[in-house]
């Protein structure tokens, strides 16, 4: 039960105010509510429309139990319009109180028999939305009570056939949702064992010479998986062996309306705290052992003080002795000269 | 025969042979399975046991997959087989042999058609881009239902195709199913195959397979993120000063010598507390003996709670969350409403008698009776303009009404007093191009204006807004009007 952006508001301009502050848990709930840096499971909330056939029901439930535990099944029929802006206010008010940013929406009318929209929210407001006929359904019952069944909460592993889910923008976007839809909690590590269905989804499209339009549909088939030993022995992969079990559905896409690319790049923007960290100057050699590097100032080593002992201090006493001596030479040998000179040149010595 | 042959082709399902391995592990069980141990599973009698699609781009040997799943499936698939359109239970060896023949003949050929598959493993999907075979995809209605037997049908939720006129030439066109199946498993044999070859980590549940934290298929954010915690006052002055701030390295809990016990550290009955409510206080070297040392406590913690209120409010606010002013107007709200509270109420001060609403000057004396007066007198229909006035009355004022338009006539000596009617135009019209230069600027400061088309200035009706249950019109429906819900219609 999230509050809507003007309880929000209305709840905050009360604490301004003076108010008393929310009871410890209903903080905890709120607190669970806001925005996180890395975000779980996006849950689903699925809903009929004015008018719901007894098939498009079911469809409903078999979601529910693909997509347990996080998803919720409401009962009373809504009067919601979806490509209406009332309807989205709607659908964003509904997906807003119950914490979900999924929803599917089924309904059945004349004009648009088996209809269901499948939709995600961003910040509270509707991002991407599908609607689709359902042409073939075959539910998990339908396929009998031997057949085995995924277990509650399992991630799918999806596979996408045909070139189409490549052609545009549209496409794209289309794949990115139903991952997006199935995918369930987004994990870091997986214990692979646990790994019990494929979904496959493939795209047709079919062209209708008459109007010149092109219908495209989407088959969602669900196969339950066994992974076998692999028998050769050749590796420890194992290899998967597939039954079909249920729902398969046969979707016809009528209407779709996807995020303007501004509101799509404000939904794909990570925060920055997310970004993992560049280790740098870290290495790890063949032993496993960490290597470091460390990165010095340019050293002249001519210049620098080693160590000093006494011979070398020695040594050095004696060579600045040595030149010292050198020196005094010089300089005797020097004025001896400057004496001869002056000699020569005044005819008496110099007796300063 | 012939069409079963040609339809329980590729299914696992289907065969059903009847050697069975005890000694076949199944892999879905043990973490045995990951480190080879014995490898009693690969046996001779590859030929006449049917090989499965997908496991071929991984081992150049044929046939021997189909013993593994026999125990298992054998119970699973039969009653299972009956859904499919094609299916048929209860296959003699003969024909098992004959189909293995053709399926170990067709799966060479599979092998070398593999598509491979691209992959975004942190949701564990693969894609392939390869374009679908129309021709396997579908099949006609008529060809393959009519021909199968059909022993037990059950029924099929089956929605029939409504726009007809999208099905002109393909009325009848069913997709072929096992050709789907045959290409997932083709595809999940790429992504098991590719899972696998990532880093791992042992845990109680079995292997731990390390997933890219990054998603290759871009999937979007429930919520934008949050923005980065500012600092506080204090935090920065740490900072700065290098003071290490402790917040991870306090224990909530903390001995207390008192009692000999671990309590916690704040709160109700925490650990070393400092007990000073007895009955009897001694006065202190510089307190006043005539004060009241347990009010004087009272104030002081009040004081403290206080402050510590006051510094959380403007650290929010430094940070944005609040407005500006806001620390300020809640300490004065608070301070005058403990005021009063000690002074014994709002109208504490005003003698009896006296209209209600003159309490916010909390005059007294000649002062109020004048106020009370002023108020009395004005509470007529005319609003005291037409009453007699008494003698030795000061004149009564009357505020002149805003709504009569003021016309500022140019004077005849040019001199035009204030601003002309000329330059009030000049300024509405640069109002109009330029939106309103100062004013919207300290409109958008207060933050009254829309900031943008996001979320947060979204004025949503949720139906919570009081006014639309006012059922009267007018200032009637303002008082007492409750929504009539079931109890109170009792």
């Amino acid at each position: 039960m999230a509050p809507t952006n003007q309880q929000a508001r209305a709840a905050k301009a009360k604490v301004v105010s003076g108010g008393k502050a929310p009871k410890a848990r209903v903080q905890r709930y709120l607190n669970s509510q806001e925005s996180k840096i890395k975000e779980g499971a996006k849950s689903t909330v699925l809903l009929k429309g004015t008018k719901c056939s007894h098939a498009m029901g079911h469809v409903l439930k078999d979601l529910r139990a693909m997509l347990a535990p996080n998803a919720k099944l409401l009962a009373k029929k809504n009067q919601i319009f979806a490509f209406d802006s009332e309807g989205q206010m709607s659908l964003e008010f509904l997906t807003t109180k119950n914490d979900c940013a999924l929803f599917a929406m089924a309904s059945h009318n004349k004009k648009r028999p088996n209809n269901l929209v499948l939709g995600r929210t961003f910040d509270r407001q509707v991002l991407d939305m599908i609607e689709v006929g359902v042409t073939r359904f075959k539910s998990m019952e339908d396929y009998g009570g031997k057949v085995p069944k995924k277990r509650i909460g399992s991630k799918p592993l999806m596979l996408f056939l045909g070139d189409i889910w490549e052609q545009n923008d549209n496409t794209r976007r289309l794949q990115s949702f139903l991952v997006d839809f199935y995918r369930g909690d987004p994990v870091e590590k997986l214990v692979a064992q646990g790994l019990d269905h494929v979904m496959v989804f493939s795209l047709t499209e079919k062209m209708n010479p008459v109007t010149n339009t092109s219908v495209k549909t989407i088959h969602q088939r669900t196969y339950f998986m066994k992974l076998k030993k692999n028998p050769d022995g050749s590796s420890n992969t194992p290899v998967p062996f597939l039954t079909p079990c249920g729902p398969d559905l046969d979707m016809m896409v009528r209407r779709d309306q996807f995020a303007s690319i501004d509101l799509w790049r404000a939904a794909m923007k990570q925060p920055a705290a997310a970004k993992k960290k560049k280790v740098k100057n870290q290495s790890t050699n063949m032993f496993g052992e960490t290597i470091g590097r460390l990165h010095m100032n340019k050293q002249d080593i001519d210049k620098m003080q080693g160590r000093k002992s006494k011979a070398l201090r020695r040594a050095e006493k004696m060579e600045a002795e040595e030149e010292k001596a050198a020196v005094e030479r010089e300089l005797e040998s020097e004025q001896k000269q400057i004496g001869n000179e002056f000699k020569r040149d005044f005819g008496f010595e110099n007796d300063n | 025969m012939g069409s079963k042959k040609k339809k329980s082709s590729k299914k696992k399902q289907h065969s059903a042979p009847k050697e069975e391995k005890e000694d076949q592990v199944d892999y879905g069980a043990t973490v045995d399975a990951f480190f080879p141990g014995d490898d009693s599973s690969a046996h001779a009698e590859e030929e006449d046991v049917p090989v499965e699609k997908g496991d071929d781009d991984d081992n150049d040997k044929q046939g021997d997959e189909g013993t593994d799943e026999i125990e298992d499936d054998k119970k699973n698939d039969e009653p299972s087989d009956d859904d499919e359109e094609e299916e048929d239970d209860d296959e003699s060896l003969e024909e098992e042999e004959e189909k293995t023949a053709n399926q170990t003949a067709s799966s060479l050929v599979m092998m070398d058609s593999e598509e491979p598959c691209s992959f975004d493993l942190r949701n564990l999907t693969a894609v392939n881009s390869h374009p679908l075979h129309h021709e396997s995809l579908y099949k006609n209605k008529n060809d393959s239902e009519s021909a199968s037997k059909k022993k037990k049908k059950k029924k099929q939720q089956e929605i029939p195709a409504e726009d007809e006129k999208l099905t002109i030439n393909n009325a009848a066109q069913v997709l072929n199913e096992e050709y789907l199946l045959q290409k997932a498993t083709e595809g999940c044999t790429q992504l098991i195959h590719a899972l696998w070859q990532l880093p791992t980590e042992r845990s109680d549940a079995g292997p731990m397979v390390h997933l890219p934290t990054y998603d290759k298929i871009p999937i979007p954010r429930v919520l934008p993120p949050p923005p980065p915690k500012a600092e506080t006052k204090w935090e920065k002055f740490a900072k700065e000063r290098g003071i290490p701030l402790n917040k991870e390295k306090r224990s909530r809990k903390v001995w207390d010598e008192a009692t000999d016990t671990w309590k916690f550290r704040h709160g109700y009955d925490k650990a070393n507390a400092k007990d000073n409510n007895w009955p009897i206080m001694e006065v202190g070297g510089t307190d006043d003996p005539y004060e009241d040392p347990w009010q004087k406590q009272r104030d002081a913690k009040f004081a403290r709670t206080e402050d510590n209120r006051q510094n959380q409010m403007k650290n929010q606010e430094r940070a944005g969350v609040l407005p500006k002013g806001a620390a300020r107007k809640v300490l004065k709200s608070r301070t005058e409403s403990r005021k009063a509270g000690r002074e014994g109420g709002g109208n504490a001060g005003l003698p009896v008698g006296v209209p209600v609403d003159m309490t916010e000057n909390k005059l007294r004396g000649q002062a109020s009776t004048l106020a009370a007066l002023k108020a009395t007198q004005k509470s007529t229909a005319s609003m005291g303009r037409f009453d007699k006035p008494v003698e030795g009355e000061p004149e009564r004022k009357f505020p002149v009404s805003k709504k009569k338009r003021k016309y500022m006539a140019e004077s005849s000596t040019g001199k035009t007093s204030g601003k002309g009617e000329q330059e009030r135009a000049a300024k509405v019209l640069q109002t109009v191009l330029h939106g309103g230069g100062v004013e919207t600027e300290k409109a958008r400061k207060k933050g009254k204006l829309a900031k943008g088309v996001t979320a947060y200035d979204y004025e949503y009706d949720d139906g919570s807004n009081k006014a639309l249950f006012q059922k009267k019109k007018g200032r009637g429906g303002i008082g007492k009007n409750k929504k009539m819900t079931k109890k109170r219609i009792k």
